[in-house]
């Protein structure tokens, strides 16, 4: 037990640096691809062919191949321009979920009915204004639980950054099975440690998710409401 | 939701990675056993006429992987091959990661682990062959850097490899300062662009890409307690390994170096050693086996 309490604190210092890199990998996509996403709905064509090749391009590419490229490829430029192995890892993973995120918030912001738009079109209001007054805050709580779920598919893609010397808890844990030759047990404490971190998270998710539908009245609330919605899909399966 | 559920579904969450893990352990352990002898009956290997081999990378001569998948060459290939053309194996590669060799062969996945040093640790569950070279561990710093000896590079970076019996002495010496790199190439690829500013590992890596003999690449040697290191691991043999109960394959191993005592210097010439690489003729002796 003592030396299970031993591995756990050192895995513990991993984690720190998991939850470090992800933390900094949410902000930074958060607010990227919250621009993309605006960008993608914009009058202005170039601005949506900008977010479009964006999307496009770091959505084909896969987080390993990037991680290695850009940090074994451009190591020169990455060491005159003092980025850590640390940062090249919230760059990357950033260039990648924040992709991924923009069209999730796309999804969130074209969910908004047309008629709004021409209804602030009618007061007098521009395309900013309409953005910011009518269509941001009808957009952001559904946005919410998205973006809890992006966090811990980046927590998840955060272990693949161990390949670029970034000390997470996957890279930590395989030092430690070089050292004490114990795999199976070692990785099932790391398995234990993902889960303590994103099991909640996963709850979170699904209850914030569950309360901005009720708030939008996108799903019926009450059981009586369940049981109702769940006999009109029946008689449909039935008659379809 | 309702708290019950969710401490049923972390529950189940739990139990299904218990599963999966006891799983992973049963499979590991249904590899055959055989009786130490070296004999070619004697050799069982996990896939019948194929000697599989957990490689981490080339560093020639003393290990070139490829061209091919599944060909070895260089000094360590000239012995697998020798043995492998004696007893009509075929060679398979398992091309992974340092540290991924070590848990490939305790887990049955190879035969046979690429030269690895010896340790009382490694040795209760590694069985090892004859040495295959001699190499010393050494600090590597660009020319410009002005090195007086460990202490000078205290709070610069420094890199090191997964795995490597001296990773964690670095670890307790330069703490965060240290990054840990998956393989070897890897490290050297950071140490040549400047991401750090040494990078220790044994002196037989100057001589193989990307160092290749760079005039603007300072090698210093290490003394016993430098870094924490213990003056037997600064200077060490590294050996082919198999799992405890693959004696017989290890002897095989032996019996087919044996063989090569002539032509072994000269196997080191044709397989391409630069001016200045280390003699590599360890005298064949086993060390101290615990399995």
């Amino acid at each position: 037990m003592g030396q299970v309490g031993g591995w756990l604190a050192i895995l513990a210092g991993g984690l720190v640096v998991t939850i470090e890199l992800s933390a900094a990998t949410l902000v930074l996509s958060v607010v990227i691809s919250g621009c993309l996403a605006v960008m993608s709905i914009s009058p202005w064509r170039v601005l949506r062919a900008i977010a479009s090749a964006y999307v496009d391009v770091f959505r084909s590419i896969p987080i390993l191949a990037l991680a290695i490229s850009v940090y074994y490829g451009l190591g020169r430029v990455l060491h005159q321009l003092g980025l850590s192995p640390f940062d090249t890892g919230v760059l990357v993973l950033t260039a990648i979920e924040s992709a991924y995120l923009a069209e999730l918030y796309r999804g969130a912001l074209q969910a908004i009915r047309q008629q709004q738009w021409d209804a602030a079109s009618s007061v007098g209001l521009r395309w900013v204004g309409t953005l910011r007054s009518v269509i941001l805050p009808q957009a952001l709580p559904p946005a919410i639980p998205i973006t809890l779920n992006m966090t811990v598919a980046i927590i998840k893609d955060s272990s693949l950054l161990s390949i670029i010397a970034v000390s997470e808890v996957t890279l930590v844990a395989n030092q430690l099975i070089a050292e004490t030759f114990r795999p199976t047990e070692v990785y099932f404490l790391v398995a234990l440690l993902y889960l303590v971190l994103i099991l909640p998270l996963s709850q979170v998710s699904k209850y914030v998710e569950k309360v901005v539908e009720r708030r939008l009245g996108i799903r019926p609330g009450t059981e009586q409401d369940k049981a109702l919605r769940r006999l009109s899909i029946e008689a449909e399966a039935r008659a379809g | 939701m309702p708290r019950s559920s969710v401490s049923m579904r972390a529950g189940i969450a739990l139990a299904l990675l218990s599963a999966f893990v006891a799983a992973c352990s049963s499979s590991s352990s249904t590899t055959s056993s055989i009786s130490p002898a070296s004999t070619a009956s004697s050799i069982k290997t996990i896939t019948p006429g194929v000697i599989t081999i957990a490689t981490y990378g080339s560093d020639p001569p003393l290990i070139t992987v490829g061209p091919g998948a599944n060909q070895l060459g260089g000094l360590s290939g000239d012995w697998i091959n020798a043995f492998a053309a004696e007893f009509g194996l075929k060679v398979k590669l398992f091309q992974t990661t340092f540290a991924s060799t070590l848990t490939a062969v305790q887990q049955g996945k190879a035969d046979i682990g690429a030269p690895v040093y010896y340790t009382s640790a490694r040795a209760q569950l590694y069985y090892y062959t004859y040495p295959v070279d001699v190499e010393s561990l050494v600090v590597f710093t660009k020319s410009s850097f002005h090195y007086t000896g460990p202490s000078s590079l205290l709070g610069h970076k420094v890199g090191s490899v997964t795995g490597y019996v001296w990773t964690p002495y670095f670890q307790k010496f330069f703490g965060s300062d240290l990054l840990v790199y998956p393989t070897a190439k890897d490290a050297q690829t950071a140490f040549v662009n400047g991401q750090i500013d040494a990078y220790l590992d044994a002196d037989l890596n100057y001589f193989s890409p990307p160092m290749s003999l760079s005039p603007t690449i300072s090698v210093h040697a290490v003394s016993g307690g430098d870094f924490g290191v213990p003056a037997d691991l600064v200077s060490s043999q590294s050996y082919w390994i198999v799992r405890c109960n693959e004696q017989g394959l290890a002897n095989a191993l032996d019996v087919a170096r044996q063989k090569l005592v002539a032509t072994w210097a000269n196997l080191l010439t044709s397989d391409g050693a630069p001016a200045g690489y280390p003699q590599q003729t360890p005298s064949l002796v086993k060390p101290a086996e615990a399995c």
